[in-house]
Parts: structure tokens; C-alpha cells; sequence
């Protein structure tokens, strides 16, 4: 091997190692109890479920963000509600989980070593019922200390992601579903 | 007018029947398991089971009711009730199980840290990217 490709090589290395570092420095925050809301209203009936059980991680230095629920973890108040979300409308055995994995476009604007309430908008990809859908929210971050709370609401349109209504229950479900996340983070330190 | 009052008794008792009937075939959501266990498992081995093969896992455990055991990593309340997280491996690996409020007392939460055996039934498994955080999902739980 002569000389110019020893130089070439340890250069690509050094690169590699730089990129791994600077990831491993990029401070990250998360929760497992992230708490996804959605509400369904109609003039007939209004449906709320709640699945507190919602994995949220993102990145304090590029604002990478990801978002992880299983679905059969939301829960109804009424028995038969749930099923029916289960079995018709999501069909949580074939698609077991929804995702959403983007950026915090301006994570720049937020500065976590001072307490208080930051507006941000984010861009990226929502999987629902094995669809995958590039959105673009807005919400806050509410730093405090070593928790930082993520709060966003956007809406669902049932279509956008094959979700079809059963005729016989179609005037008691909203073709838009409202969806509210709300995530206290806490720094992996 | 008279005829109004005179069938007014009728639909009151009408609307009710409906209505316990429409409650009665309609029943709330369960909040505590009923069922016994499947199978008990230490929360590692469980999760490792979960990343080792997951659509193999899924069909011994989801929607089956477990016994879980393992280390407390944290304990919440949230909106419907309480949540406590079971380490696998590490922290990033748990086991996250929801309690309906009824059911533990909010003042006395588990500390972190300690032992603990939870029963309740699988809902699924996650594995996130950033992190690599690797989740558990339990509900309907109880502390036996």
C-alpha cells in the first residue's frame, strides 16, 4: 500500500471518528410515557382515546426526532369502541404500531440551559395503519432543567392513511381526527 | 296536551330500557386483568426475547396475559392512572406497564430501583431509532 493511500484511508477514518463523536456528544432526551391523545368529533357522538405509553426521543444539538406507540395501547372508554378500532378501522395486528420520525427544524432557537417556553415546527414522516405520510407541525418545547416537554397538536385525515369507516358506524366517526402529543423528556445524561 | 302526558311515562320508561340496554351490550373498558397468566418472565429475558425475534415473541405473548419481574427504573402518574417502567438490560431497555388509578396508591409509588412483579397483558414492542430505546407495552396491570 503505498503512501497516498495509507493518507487517503486514515483521512475517511478520521472522518468516521468525528462523525461518531459528534453524534455521541449530541445531548439526547426521551420518555416512555409520552402521552398521544386523538378525539373524534361528530354530531352524533365524540370518541376520545389516550395511550400513555408513548416513546419520544430527539436530539438537543441536530433536533432529530422520533415517536413510537403501539396502537392496541390506546385506551377507550368503552370496551366495544376499542375493538372496533382494533379490528375495522386500524388493524392492529397488521399494522401494530404508528410512527413518526423528523426534525425539529428550529431546534437552534432553543436554548436548554435557560427555562422557559419555545415555539418549534417540525417536518417529518407519520406512519399510521402501514402508511407513511411527510407532515409538518407546530407546538412547544418547555424546558426545564433536565426535563424538556414536548406539546404539539395536528389533525388526521382518516383517508390520507387508508383508514376506512364502516358504513353502519360512518356518521359517528370524523373523517379528521384531532391529535395531541404531549412528552416530558428527560436528558440522558 | 292529554295524550302527551298520558304517554309521556311510556317513553321515559322506553328511553331508559335503551339506554341500560345500549350500557348493558356496551360495557366499559376492562381496567385490571381477570385472566391468569400465560407465563412469568424476568423482564430481561423477555425483552431479549422481544429483539431477538419479535413476530416469534408477538405469538407467545401478545394480547396474552404475563407475570413480569424485575427493577423498578421509574414510576409516573399520568392521566388514567400510574405507569411503571421494568428494567431489562438497562434503562433503555424496559418494560412499561400501565395501572388504571383504582388500582395503586398514587402516595406510595414503587422506588426506583426496587424489586417488583407485575401481572397484565401485552399489548406490543417497540424499538426506536435515535436511541435505540427497546419498549415493553403492558396494560390492564396489577401488582400480585
Amino acid at each position: 500500500m503505498n503512501y497516498s493511500k495509507i493518507l487517503f484511508l486514515a483521512f475517511i477514518a478520521s472522518l468516521c471518528f468525528g462523525f461518531t463523536q459528534s453524534n455521541k456528544s449530541d445531548i439526547k432526551w426521551f420518555t416512555k410515557t409520552g402521552k398521544i391523545t386523538f378525539f373524534s368529533s361528530t354530531p352524533v357522538e365524540d370518541i376520545k382515546a389516550v395511550n400513555n405509553q408513548v416513546v419520544v426521543a430527539f436530539t438537543q444539538e441536530s433536533g432529530s426526532i422520533a415517536a413510537k406507540a403501539t396502537i392496541k395501547s390506546f385506551i377507550f372508554k368503552k370496551k366495544l369502541m376499542q375493538e372496533h378500532f382494533n379490528e375495522n378501522y386500524m388493524e392492529s395486528d397488521k399494522y401494530p404500531n404508528a410512527s413518526y420520525l423528523g426534525k425539529i427544524d428550529n431546534i437552534k432557537a432553543v436554548n436548554f440551559s435557560k427555562d422557559s417556553t419555545y415555539k418549534v415546527t417540525t417536518s417529518g414522516a407519520l406512519t399510521i395503519h402501514g402508511v407513511t405520510k411527510n407532515i409538518t407541525t407546530s407546538g412547544t418545547l418547555k424546558v426545564e432543567g433536565n426535563r424538556a416537554t414536548i406539546n404539539a397538536e395536528f389533525d388526521v385525515l382518516l383517508k390520507d392513511y387508508n383508514i376506512k369507516k364502516p358504513s353502519v358506524v360512518a356518521m359517528k366517526i370524523a373523517d379528521k381526527i384531532k391529535v395531541t402529543l404531549n412528552a416530558s423528556c428527560d436528558k440522558k445524561i | 296536551m292529554k295524550k302527551i302526558l298520558q304517554i309521556l311515562p311510556l317513553i321515559i320508561v322506553t328511553s331508559s330500557l335503551i339506554v341500560a340496554g345500549c350500557n348493558s351490550v356496551n360495557p366499559d373498558t376492562e381496567t385490571i386483568v381477570t385472566e391468569e397468566s400465560s407465563s412469568s418472565a424476568q423482564a430481561a429475558d423477555l425483552l431479549n426475547e422481544y429483539s431477538s425475534n419479535k413476530s416469534e415473541a408477538d405469538q407467545k405473548y401478545l394480547d396474552k396475559v404475563v407475570t413480569i419481574s424485575g427493577k423498578v427504573a421509574n414510576a409516573v402518574e399520568t392521566e388514567s392512572g400510574y405507569n411503571i417502567e421494568i428494567e431489562g438490560k438497562d434503562e433503555l431497555e424496559t418494560i412499561s406497564c400501565a395501572f388504571d388509578k383504582s388500582t395503586l396508591d398514587g402516595a406510595n409509588l414503587p422506588e426506583e430501583g426496587s424489586s417488583i412483579t407485575v401481572k397484565g397483558k401485552i399489548t406490543g414492542y417497540t424499538e426506536e431509532e435515535l436511541m435505540g430505546l427497546k419498549t415493553i407495552n403492558m396494560v390492564q396491570c396489577l401488582i400480585p
